[in-house]
């Protein structure tokens, strides 16, 4: 697949987009079918909610003008099956976010995966078989 | 040709997703690993023992091997009111496509109604369904939303029209009656449903005179199977199976809440949808 050849290209300062192919349950008209990354930012806000999951970050855009980003992720019902809960991240953690950015050019799209600086890799539902594990516990 | 392509494959893949085969193996392909009968859903221990007697009671996990449709013909009238809902982002939207607006209910939170609330955990085929009892009644109480339904068990008659002087209102769940059939399946009847919900996320209608049949078979100990039917001649040209699926016994009998909150939806609306340029119609 095209998309699939992980073509990467420099968007700025700490940031980069890679060609890759995005899935939600909806269609995804609304995105990119590249993903940016967000490198070493600040997290403000993790809503772990219906009927999506929401990371909001703040990002510093060439000018140095602090932005706040928002991932949708899955909903918590289907995060919990691939280990995420509601303690997964809390605000000021500081993480490498990858994002399917909206095609309108505003500061919000579908995650892709974050990078937790304890090394942990928080993925989107959709990946597939490489990134499975988390079942609910018993 | 290229979007036919892709049409073609998202339709493919749908079809899939839908399909005994695909509900098999977990998320995104994801083989399951030993001791589960689907993702996050748990096998129990020993094999089933057989069915109890006319008892469904307690909790259970679904739906799981979920069929849809396939949905019949509307009728004019039926074409008219489906044109009237805008599903949120279908899998047929192109990539290049423009971006429809939405009225789907659930983007505010507002009730998904019955039969939708039976597809809530659809996607994950972990959501829990508690079967209890009260005088007169089986009560049917859902994770999402923790919404829950009367089924009366009284041998009363279900109303025979809603929302004209001298009859009951119509109801997001409906008004149901339920029997059994023989020693191990519960038919349940319901009629006089609120008609703003949608039948399911695709925006398909239902009528408040329409009468929707439950057949819930419990298999052995630990499966129920279930069916769904929909008798709507106002908006569809003939009955059909709306839908068909499992429930397997709640390991841990832990009633889940999922909950639509109307703030949290405002806050996906204003935070997701409208920067995504996906309008929402009011």
């Amino acid at each position: 697949m095209k998309s699939s050849l992980l073509v990467a290209c420099a968007f700025g300062v700490g940031v980069l987009t890679v060609c890759d192919p995005a899935l939600a349950h909806h269609g995804n008209a609304a995105y990119e079918d590249h993903w940016t990354e967000f490198k070493q930012v600040k997290v403000t806000k993790f809503a772990w909610a219906n009927p999506h999951t929401l990371v909001f970050f703040e990002v510093k855009d060439p000018q140095g003008k602090v932005v706040e980003w928002v991932a949708e992720t899955a909903a918590p019902q289907a995060l919990r099956l691939i280990g995420w809960d509601n303690t997964a991240i809390a605000p000021g953690d500081v993480i490498d976010i990858f994002v399917y950015a909206t095609k309108t050019g505003n500061p919000a799209g579908r995650l892709n995966r974050i990078f937790l600086a304890n090394g942990t890799v928080l993925h989107d539902t959709q990946l597939g078989g490489e990134t499975g594990g988390g079942y609910r516990p018993q | 040709m290229r979007k036919s392509i892709a049409r073609s494959t998202v339709a493919l893949l749908a079809a899939l997703a839908l399909s005994q085969i695909a509900m098999a193996q977990g998320r995104g392909g994801r083989p399951l690993p030993p001791g589960f009968v689907a993702e996050g859903v748990p096998k129990m221990p020993n094999p089933p023992g057989p069915a109890p007697t006319r008892d469904l009671s307690g909790a259970w996990v679904g739906p799981q091997n979920f069929v849809v449709g396939p949905i019949p013909a509307l009728t004019p009238a039926g074409e008219a009111r489906f044109k009237l809902n805008h599903r949120y982002l279908g899998f047929d939207v192109g990539k290049n496509d423009p971006i429809p607006a939405s009225n789907d209910p659930f983007i505010t939170c507002d009730p998904l109604g019955f039969p939708r609330n039976l597809m809530a955990h659809a996607i994950s085929q972990r959501g829990g369904v508690l079967f209890g009892s009260a005088p007169n009644r089986i009560i049917i109480a859902y994770e999402q939303q923790r919404v829950w339904r009367e089924i009366w068990m009284d041998g009363r008659a279900l109303p025979k029209q809603v929302d004209v002087k001298g009859a009951p209102e119509s109801r997001y769940y409906g008004h149901s009656v339920g029997r059994w059939d023989g020693d191990h399946t519960l038919v349940i009847d319901t009629t006089g449903v609120d008609d703003r919900a949608w039948l399911y996320e695709e925006g398909y209608p239902r009528s408040s005179s329409a009468l929707i049949q439950e057949r819930y078979t419990r298999v052995d100990q630990y499966n129920i199977q279930f069916t769904v039917t929909v008798d709507d001649p106002k908006f569809y040209t003939k009955p059909f199976q709306f839908m068909k699926a499992n429930l397997y016994w709640m390991k841990d009998q832990m009633f889940a809440e999922t909950f639509c909150i109307p703030s949290e939806g405002i806050q996906y609306r204003d935070s997701i949808t409208a920067p995504s340029g996906i309008k929402v119609l009011q």
